[in-house]
């Protein structure tokens, strides 16, 4: 595989299901310093979060709490090609949807599923908002960054009970990077990079068949970490982990429980890959301290 | 108003059979949707919009 043949750049986007969009409201705006989106404010049928100049970077659909898709974003039209060529090579069936594309508001889109069902969706052209992007804490989030440019809305974590076919995929199929691994007990999770930012994707063990561990947002400050840290100490939502430091990707950060399911983790500081000087390793701790259960 | 399933993507949700569930309705044997009614008269246009809009797979196809 070739630099050619890594066409996905970024996790530009991710769909989540959660059985209360009013709660998950009040979680992702007060709680994370997320955005309403202004077109889709007073629909009740579906909540689509701004993070950045584009139009949303987070779709939140009713549901039992989980995933419902993520956004894999390439460069143009001819590395969506060179994509769509290899996974059907691969025999992943990917789909060219213009509808899907439409609702996305991306100027051209391909679906599939991953060995495990989950549905992913490569595109190019996200839309950009005319309105300014304002967080309703203050929040900057760290989406782009002058040098290495689209890092993506954040990451997601994965757990899969084939995972053998999941990390083929991923890292063969797709051309992610391998980052590290850490040990958790006694079985590795796989870090993977597909830009500067540490991981976009991680991927573990798990006993059901393929779930959402969490997502991961940072912000570009400490203070915004810990402001929002109070809030839910505060809130009726519940807290997962003290703060801590990761081992691997050096973020700083705590977790909490979305409404209805999974987890997420805010954070700041979380470290950049240079492919040209990366080696990866190993860990058999995911924190250097913090990240202590609560509740 | 022509209605049918995505049987790739269907993740068994049920939003659908929620939203409209005199058009659609859940399989006996398998956890995906299934259309009771492919052509939907007009009374159930706006509940299968609305299924569309609230499929987290986005997997309801309408054709008007």
């Amino acid at each position: 595989m070739t630099e050619h043949d890594r066409e996905v750049i970024a996790c530009g986007y991710v769909g989540l299901t959660a059985p209360d969009l009013s709660a998950w409201r009040s979680f992702g705006t007060e709680g994370l310093g997320l955005q309403v989106a202004g077109d889709a404010a007073g629909g009740e049928d579906a909540l689509l979060l701004r993070m950045d100049e584009r139009a949303w970077r987070i779709a939140v659909l009713p549901g039992p709490g989980g995933l419902a898709f993520s956004g894999w974003e390439v460069r143009d039209a001819p590395a969506l090609e060179r994509l769509a060529e290899r996974l059907a090579k691969a025999g992943a069936d990917p789909r060219a949807d213009d509808a899907l594309a439409a609702r996305r508001g991306v100027a051209e889109l391909l679906c599939c599923m991953d060995p495990s069902g989950n549905q992913l969706e490569f595109f190019h052209g996200a839309r950009i908002s005319s309105a300014a992007f304002v967080s309703p804490t203050g929040a900057s989030f760290v989406t782009s960054a002058a040098g290495p440019g689209d890092l993506g809305f954040g990451h997601i974590v994965i757990s899969y009970a084939e995972i053998g076919s999941a990390l083929e995929f991923f890292f063969g199929t797709l051309g992610f990077r391998h980052s590290d691994i850490i040990m958790l007990a006694g079985d590795p999770w796989h870090f993977a990079h597909v830009n500067p930012r540490h991981h976009s994707l991680a991927l573990g063990p798990g006993p059901r068949s393929s779930a959402l561990e969490h997502i991961m947002l940072e912000v570009t400050d400490l203070d915004v970490v810990g402001r929002s840290f109070d809030y839910f100490t505060d809130s009726p939502f519940a807290l997962s982990t003290t703060i801590g430091k990761h081992t691997n990707d050096l973020m700083v950060s705590f977790y909490v429980k979305a409404p209805g399911g999974f987890e997420v983790e805010y954070g700041c500081h979380g470290r950049l890959i240079d492919d040209a000087t990366w080696t990866t390793a190993m860990y058999d701790s995911a924190s250097f301290w913090g990240h202590r259960n609560v509740g | 108003m022509r209605v049918g399933i995505d049987l790739t993507r269907c993740a068994g949700y049920g939003n659908c059979i929620e939203a409209a569930p005199e058009v659609f309705d859940m399989a006996d044997d398998e956890d995906v949707a299934i259309v009771l009614t492919e052509n939907p008269g007009p009374e159930h246009a706006e509940a299968v919009r609305k299924a569309a809009r609230v499929c987290p797979a986005d997997a309801v196809l309408i054709e008007e």
